[in-house]
């Protein structure tokens, strides 16, 4: 572990070459190798202590891997965040020398970092979604080197969303090593405390506080001329990109509220003062936390079901939750969505690889032998659009194939004269992995198991035949938690029911499960048997013959719909449930403003919203909307929106009503929808911060 | 523009319309001076917040009703901050514990200690208390309530309590036992009516007395809500026609007619068409509770003699759910199937 050099600020660049010889290789070790940061080496205890030595290391130093660490440099290790390193040998440790051969990388590497698209004719990723990228980045490096043209002070941040394994990072990596710009990436601190809050006392900041202090560095320190070993300078004076791909943990809140602080100061400074930002967004991270923080918002949104909680929001965690309003809707943020990559795609990033190791020219497109060409596909098929698990799964497929590594000491692309130990991988091999790998179903598949609950043909007169899938089987299979499966369920149940036996039985079910799962608050089991009321309970009422309510409405496995639509083509939706709450917490917070900003202040504050929105709330927007001019402009028309749900009856008089004052008083809200409909989405953006 | 439930809202005991005995019985406590801590309970609309108002007003004098709204900052044990507002005059302060959700402990303690500490400086006051007026107190959590308890008693010197909810049940006993009960019953519907012809005579207009009556009735003996709606009816038309129909809030047509359509046909499809209005109406903020009651009457009223225990038991039994339940439209819709089901299964029965 001595060997490995660490260097206060570090630039995971590159040079240009392909085969830097001994150098600092840092083009092939891929920055997201978090698993290769985690390693505690015995010296960094020791540097930690060490912590209150004088400050930072003299700015140039050639990374002589055995030298001994001086003091500034240990206290830069210690207590400044962990920024990427350069390693001067990648994943090579054990190796005694520097010149070792680069065969030996292979050992400890997989191949997803060590085949990692070098050119941005590799990625995989579809050519309009790179040429966005590159565009935003080149007028950001021009922006930032004060050479950018009109309006390209706006290139500050880019958002790159997509699911995991969709190349957003490696293509912000190509790009950037194309393009010539040095990549500051920030890494998460590993020995720190959670937050600020928790130790005030002492001065060992937060990740929250590390974060700042990285984004104020960034920007006030220039990049470290490293000399390597050969003596050749790197380029001066080359652009530098900020990265952001591990976001530090935002389901803490006040590490969240930090972050977007900190966020929001970045993006004040003139883009020519500062580097541009890359944040890449990884959904899969966002899913978990949702989940830790869902204890939290269970707590909350059970105590009190209408009230105004600002922060409780149970919409999807995306970029939206992880930058602040401020700066995702300012024009000084830009969003690029990558998709997960297509199995065809992924396919072609697998030949290649493929290719690569077996020492052929990727550019030729060569046969593989039909049975890899299976396991390539069936790999490509099951890995969801996740290219580096389609990777990872196509490493360990072949494992067991390739021959001992280290025994010749090639260059690495030519190494492997023996191709026929790759192609003749067994496929069945591969995709029996790949089933072992695949332990979530499909979403909508699960669900289509359990709302068909197709039986198969009874084998006594008397019975209905056993369940073809097995309920516990699904939900433990299930792709999200057994809550949000349950909503999927009951938003979609009654296209199933035929009569309204059937139906009653089940919902009564969905009403037993949910106040089940209300009851453990979320410790014990109490969820598990929820879901299984509310799916068994499902399974059981649909095509019940006794539920069937008379000979009227025989419950069939398949029927058409009374559209005349098959059935069986039926799309499933979405739960409306998270909407529904998302505009009732919006529409609670307009009555509250609209309550204490008009005549009933008083009363606003002395009852809630129970009362509110039912006894008085129609009568005010009546008597508001009566008398228009009197309070502020749009509020009647706001208020008749909040009173009226659907299009009752009594919803004409509301719409003259609100049509006179927008006439007198053009107001942007009637004017985009001058029916009392319920909020539009941009109504809500206005309340919610 | 203020509102005339606002506007012509009695300010002294000696204005009071209805409920002669409690007014002298007020009178006399405000004039004693010494007053217990007292719970004021009533349905709403019933009188009880300008009873408060008037009892403090009594005691104090004008100064009481100079109030002003603050803003303060508590912080909880987690270190959320809350932002509570406030009402406040120079002798008491009214708290909502809703505001502050499952934190009203915190609160309710900071605030009676605070103002427990300090003594009255002001010197005009007679009185050495000060007075905390918590509105909504049947939504005081049971600890915030058990946290009142204890400061009621150590505070006794510098403080008076006065809580208002509209019923007993969710007070604690050793609360209750504590203060002087105060009934605020819902005025009669002839006295609704008395107090909508003194504020129409105050606005200079002429009510009908079919139309007073039509309002009285149509708010159910809730007289804030009957002014709102003689307020309402005004804006909409004026002079009023003797067969003018009584503005009644959106939801409740709503809810009509989700159970019109609950009745019309009893198939999936139809339930699934009820879902979205369920929802539709839970996102204007109209509480579950209430939805669930306005539909379940209204069927009730609807459905054979036969019938009606049953939905009233399924009402009843759907209702206990949304307590334990979190998703409140499961539970609605469940009603509503259980009611198409049992419908459908009597009409083919009796048929």
């Amino acid at each position: 572990m001595a060997r490995r050099t660490r260097l206060a600020v570090v630039e995971v660049s590159s040079s240009p070459e392909p085969e830097p010889a001994p150098l600092p290789r840092a083009d092939r070790a891929d920055c997201d190798d978090l698993d290769m940061e985690i390693e505690f080496d015995s010296d960094l205890e020791a540097l930690i202590n060490e912590a209150s030595q004088p400050p930072p290391p003299p700015p140039e130093r050639p990374p002589k891997p055995a030298a001994p660490l001086d003091t500034g440099r240990r206290r830069a290790l210690s207590d400044r965040p962990r920024f990427k390193l350069a390693r001067a040998q990648a994943g090579a440790e054990s190796t005694p020398a520097p010149a070792a051969a680069p065969g030996s990388d292979e050992e400890g590497q997989l191949w997803w970092q060590q085949h990692a698209p070098a050119t941005a004719a590799e990625l995989a990723v579809h050519s309009a979604k790179i040429a966005q990228v590159r565009g935003w980045m080149e007028m950001a490096a021009d922006a930032a080197a004060g050479r950018g043209s009109r309006g390209s002070g706006f290139f500050r941040i880019l958002v790159l969303e997509g699911p995991a394994g969709s190349g957003k990072s490696t293509c912000v990596r190509v790009l950037a090593r194309e393009l010539g710009l040095d990549v500051l990436e920030w890494i998460n601190p590993l020995s720190v405390r959670l937050s600020d809050a928790a130790h005030q006392a002492d001065d060992a900041p937060g990740v929250a506080r590390r974060f700042e202090e990285f984004l104020l560095q960034a920007q006030r320190l220039p990049s470290l001329a490293l000399q390597p070993a050969d003596g050749r300078h790197r380029e001066q004076g080359r652009g530098k990109l900020i990265l952001v791909d591990d976001i530090p943990n935002i389901g803490h809140r006040d590490t969240r509220e930090s972050f977007r602080e900190a966020l929001l100061r970045f993006v004040a400074i003139p883009a020519h003062r500062s580097f541009p930002m890359v944040v890449v967004v990884t959904e899969s991270f966002a899913a978990q936390q949702v989940l830790e923080d869902d204890g939290a918002r269970r707590a909350v949104r059970r105590q009190r079901d209408n009230d105004a909680w600002s922060h409780v929001d149970m919409a999807v965690w995306s970029a939206m939750d992880v930058l602040p309003a401020a700066v995702h809707g300012s024009p000084y943020c830009q969003t690029i969505r990558f998709n997960a990559v297509a199995p065809t795609i992924v396919a072609k990033a697998l030949r290649r690889i493929l290719h690569i190791r077996s020492g052929r020219d990727p550019a030729k497109s060569a046969k593989l032998a039909p049975a890899t060409a299976a396991a390539v596909k069936a790999i490509a098929d099951e890995c969801q659009g996740d290219l580096r698990l389609a990777v990872i799964k196509l490493q360990l497929a072949l494992a067991g194939a390739a021959p001992a590594a280290g025994d010749s000491p090639v260059g690495r692309k030519r190494r492997r004269g023996a191709p026929a130990a790759v192609d003749a991988v067994d496929g069945a091999a591969a995709v029996g992995l790949g089933e072992a790998r695949r332990s979530a179903l499909d979403m909508f598949h699960a669900l289509g198991k359990v709302m068909y609950a197709k039986r198969s043909p009874a084998h006594t007169s008397g019975g209905r035949g056993r369940l073809e899938a097995d309920p516990d089987e699904v939900l433990d299979r299930l792709p999200t938690d057994l809550g949000t499966f349950g909503l999927y369920v009951h938003e979609n149940y009654l296209d199933f029911c035929s009569a309204p036996g059937e139906a009653a039985a089940a919902a009564e079910c969905m009403s037993d499960a949910d106040a089940l799962a209300s009851s453990g608050r979320g410790a014990g089991a109490a969820d598990v048997y929820a879901a299984m009321v509310a799916v068994r309970g499902y399974m059981h009422a649909r095509g019940h013959p006794l539920l069937a309510d008379g000979a009227a409405e025989p419950a069939v496995a398949v029927r058409p719909l009374d559209d005349g639509r098959r059935r069986a083509m039926f799309a499933f939706r979405k739960p409306a449930f998270f909407e529904n709450y998302r505009l009732r917490m919006a529409h609670s917070r307009l009555l509250r403003d609209e309550a204490c900003a008009g005549a009933l202040r008083l009363d606003a504050l002395r009852l809630p919203d129970s009362r509110l929105a039912p006894d008085f709330l129609p009568f005010w927007a009546r008597i508001a909307a009566g008398r228009g001019a009197l309070l502020g402009p749009g509020a009647p028309v706001r208020l008749a929106r909040l009173a009226a749900p659907g299009c009752g009856p009594d919803a004409l008089p509301w719409r003259l009503a609100a049509a006179s004052v927008r006439d007198a008083q053009p107001d942007p809200l009637a004017a985009a929808d001058p029916q009392p409909a319920p909020l539009a989405e941009d109504d809500i953006q206005d309340y919610s911060d | 523009m203020a509102l005339w439930v606002e506007k012509h809202r009695p300010a002294t005991l000696d204005k009071l319309s209805f409920h002669q005995g409690l007014t002298e019985h007020l009178k006399k406590l405000a004039g004693s001076g010494d007053l217990p801590h007292l719970l004021v309970y009533g349905p709403p609309g019933a009188g009880k917040r300008t009873r408060i108002a008037a009892v403090l007003r009594e005691i104090y004098g004008p100064g009481a009703e100079k109030l002003r709204v603050s803003q303060r900052v508590f912080e909880t044990p987690s270190r959320r901050k809350l932002d509570i507002s406030f009402i406040s005059s120079n002798f008491h302060i009214e708290v909502n514990p809703s505001d502050a959700g499952i934190y009203d402990r915190v609160v309710i303690q900071d605030l009676i200690k605070e103002i427990a500490q300090t003594q009255q400086v002001a010197t005009t006051s007679a009185r050495k208390f000060k007075i905390v007026v918590v509105h909504e107190a049947d939504a005081l959590s049971r600890d915030a309530q058990h946290a009142l308890r204890r400061t009621m008693e150590k505070y006794m010197a510098n403080m008076r309590i006065i809580l208002c909810s509209t019923s007993t049940g969710k007070i604690i006993a050793p609360v209750q036992s504590r203060c002087l009960l105060v009934r605020v019953a819902a005025p009669t519907v002839d006295e609704v009516v008395d107090v909508l012809g003194h504020v129409a005579k105050k606005e200079g207009i002429t009510v009908p007395p079919a139309v007073a009556q039509q309002l009285a009735a149509g708010s159910k003996r809730n007289l804030h809500r009957a002014l709102l709606m003689l307020e309402a009816a005004y804006v909409q038309q004026y002079p009023f026609a003797d067969a003018q129909p009584v503005v009644l809030p959106e939801w409740e047509a709503f809810t009509k007619e989700i159970a019109a359509s609950a009745l019309s046909s009893q198939t999936p499809k139809q339930l699934m068409d009820i879902r979205k209005q369920l929802y539709e109406v839970l996102a204007h903020c109209i509480p579950p509770t209430t939805v669930l009651k306005a539909v379940a009457l209204h069927l009730i009223g609807e459905v054979d003699e036969a019938l009606r225990p049953e939905v009233a038991r399924q009402a009843a039994f759907y209702e206990h759910r949304l307590q334990t339940g979190q998703k409140a439209i499961v539970h609605l819709e469940a009603f509503v199937a259980k009611f198409m089901s049992v419908y459908k299964r009597h009409a083919m029965a009796t048929s």
